[in-house]
């Protein structure tokens, strides 16, 4: 039996085990192990240790990262994801500190690793909506557009060894997108005429690809980062990232269905777009092509919508039956309708 | 042979009546995630209840359409974007009216 399968086996001494030759310490305790909520396709958990010994001595408090039951196809395993996290840490992004991957599973039964914990809410519909954040608004914006660009500054050549798993798209990057979804589509038997009006606006006009390629994040939004009382504190939920057109990003902050209500708030609902511009050109050097975003916008509903259909199919299937998962998959008609809006003929 | 009718109230009215009764007496009980839960429940219910009292929609050959529209056979086709684009705000009016309303 696997260490994951006895539920009765405490993890903890294993852990402590993993942890001394991770952290370099000399004695590691786990006080804490436990799951945080969020997270539909991993699960993240709180893990406190007391170390001894070695350059993280002290009180620790970490996040444990594993894969949920069910994952997302697109997604990536946590190695790969470990080290996408590690090329955004050496780059300055504000990451959680990656600490220490268990490739193998030989702890848990399934591969993890261990970042530091983060202060602050992600809560989309709390940021945009709690008056503690209404001061910052052009601070954290601009902050953002900054975060962004850095991950924009991470190209192929120089992370070919570390980042060698992530596919080089051979078409340019809409098209590489409008393909991606299509095969999901038919690979499930999923006949959608309004999607698929939108992704063929999308392969008519996608644009060139970039004259150089850079990191993407593909999930850069609001719900996807922490924000404390003094601002952000990290970026998160790096299972996305890819090689790809920079505008990519910017367009799925921007777009609609990440504003989380707060339509007005162009930038992630958290924002003016100017502000979140501002920072993402200082920090970049690069001026932002507005019709350029727009069409990346589009692409955002098309994408959402194909997760809202992933997401919805976890639930139908009954592989995972849940009222959340079949709550987003009722969502797809707002983001065909939206998509359809912006992709007359 | 005519329809026989149905006992009353039909699975909408039980649905309205369910989701009225829970926001009433349920809701105001719950706290922090629970509350959130509740809301999803309520939500879930009134789409339900949308979708019963919506008319049937037409058929639509979804498939050999997906193929057209992906070979091109549309591209510029004016009146099939309109046929989406009412079909999705129809589908909207069920699951999330007041976005329409919203935006």
């Amino acid at each position: 039996m696997t260490p994951a399968a006895d539920m009765a086996h405490d993890p903890k001494p294993g852990l402590a085990r993993w942890l001394i030759a991770a952290l370099g310490a000399r004695a590691v305790q786990v006080t804490r192990f436990e799951k945080l909520g969020g997270g539909a396709i991993q699960e993240n958990w709180a893990l406190d240790a007391n170390v001894t010994g070695g350059p993280h001595a002290g009180r620790q408090a970490l996040v444990l990262r594993t894969d949920a039951a069910s994952r997302v196809a697109a997604s990536h395993s946590r190695a790969h994801e470990y080290a996408i996290l590690g090329a955004a840490w050496r780059k300055g992004v504000t990451v959680p500190e990656p600490l220490g991957l268990d490739r193998e599973g030989a702890v848990l039964g399934k591969p993890f690793y261990v970042m530091r914990r983060l202060d602050g809410t992600a809560a989309g519909h709390l940021l945009v909506r709690d008056d503690r954040w209404r001061g910052d608004r052009v601070a954290l914006a601009d902050r953002l557009g900054r975060e962004l660009a850095r991950i924009h500054a991470i190209h192929p050549a120089p992370e070919a060894e570390a980042l060698s798993f992530l596919g080089v798209p051979t078409l340019p990057p809409g098209r590489a997108l409008v393909e991606a979804m299509r095969d999901w589509l038919d690979g499930n038997q999923t006949s959608r005429p309004a999607l698929e009006w939108g992704l063929r606006w999308l392969e008519r006009h996608a644009p060139p690809a970039p004259a150089q390629l850079t990191l993407v994040h593909r999930d850069f939004r609001t719900g996807n980062y922490l924000v404390d009382d003094t601002g952000l504190t990290g970026i998160l939920d790096w299972e996305f990232a890819g090689w790809g057109d920079p505008d990519e990003d910017i367009g799925w902050f921007c777009a609609k269905c990440w504003r989380f209500g707060a339509e007005a708030r162009e930038a992630g609902g958290i924002g003016a777009r100017a502000d979140f511009y501002r920072g993402y050109e200082a920090e970049s050097g690069r001026s932002i092509a507005p019709d350029a975003v727009a069409y990346w916008e589009r692409m955002a509903h098309a994408r959402w919508a194909v997760v809202a259909l992933q997401q919805g199919a976890r639930h139908v299937s009954g592989e995972e039956p849940s009222l959340n998962l079949a709550l987003t998959g009722r969502r797809i008609a707002e983001l065909e309708y939206e998509l359809l809006t912006g992709t007359e003929p | 042979m005519t329809d026989v009718p149905r006992d009353q109230p039909d699975a909408a009215g039980l649905i309205a009546i369910a989701r009225t009764t829970f926001l009433g007496e349920i809701q105001p009980f719950l706290k922090d995630e629970l509350r959130l839960t509740g809301l999803m429940i309520a939500n879930a219910l009134a789409i339900a209840e949308r979708e019963l009292r919506a008319p049937d929609p037409g058929l639509l050959d979804a498939e050999p359409l997906v193929h057209a529209i992906r070979a091109g056979r549309h591209d510029g086709d004016a009146g099939l974007h309109a046929l989406l684009h009412d079909d999705a705000r129809r589908r909207l009016e069920i699951s999330n009216p007041r976005y329409l309303k919203d935006t």
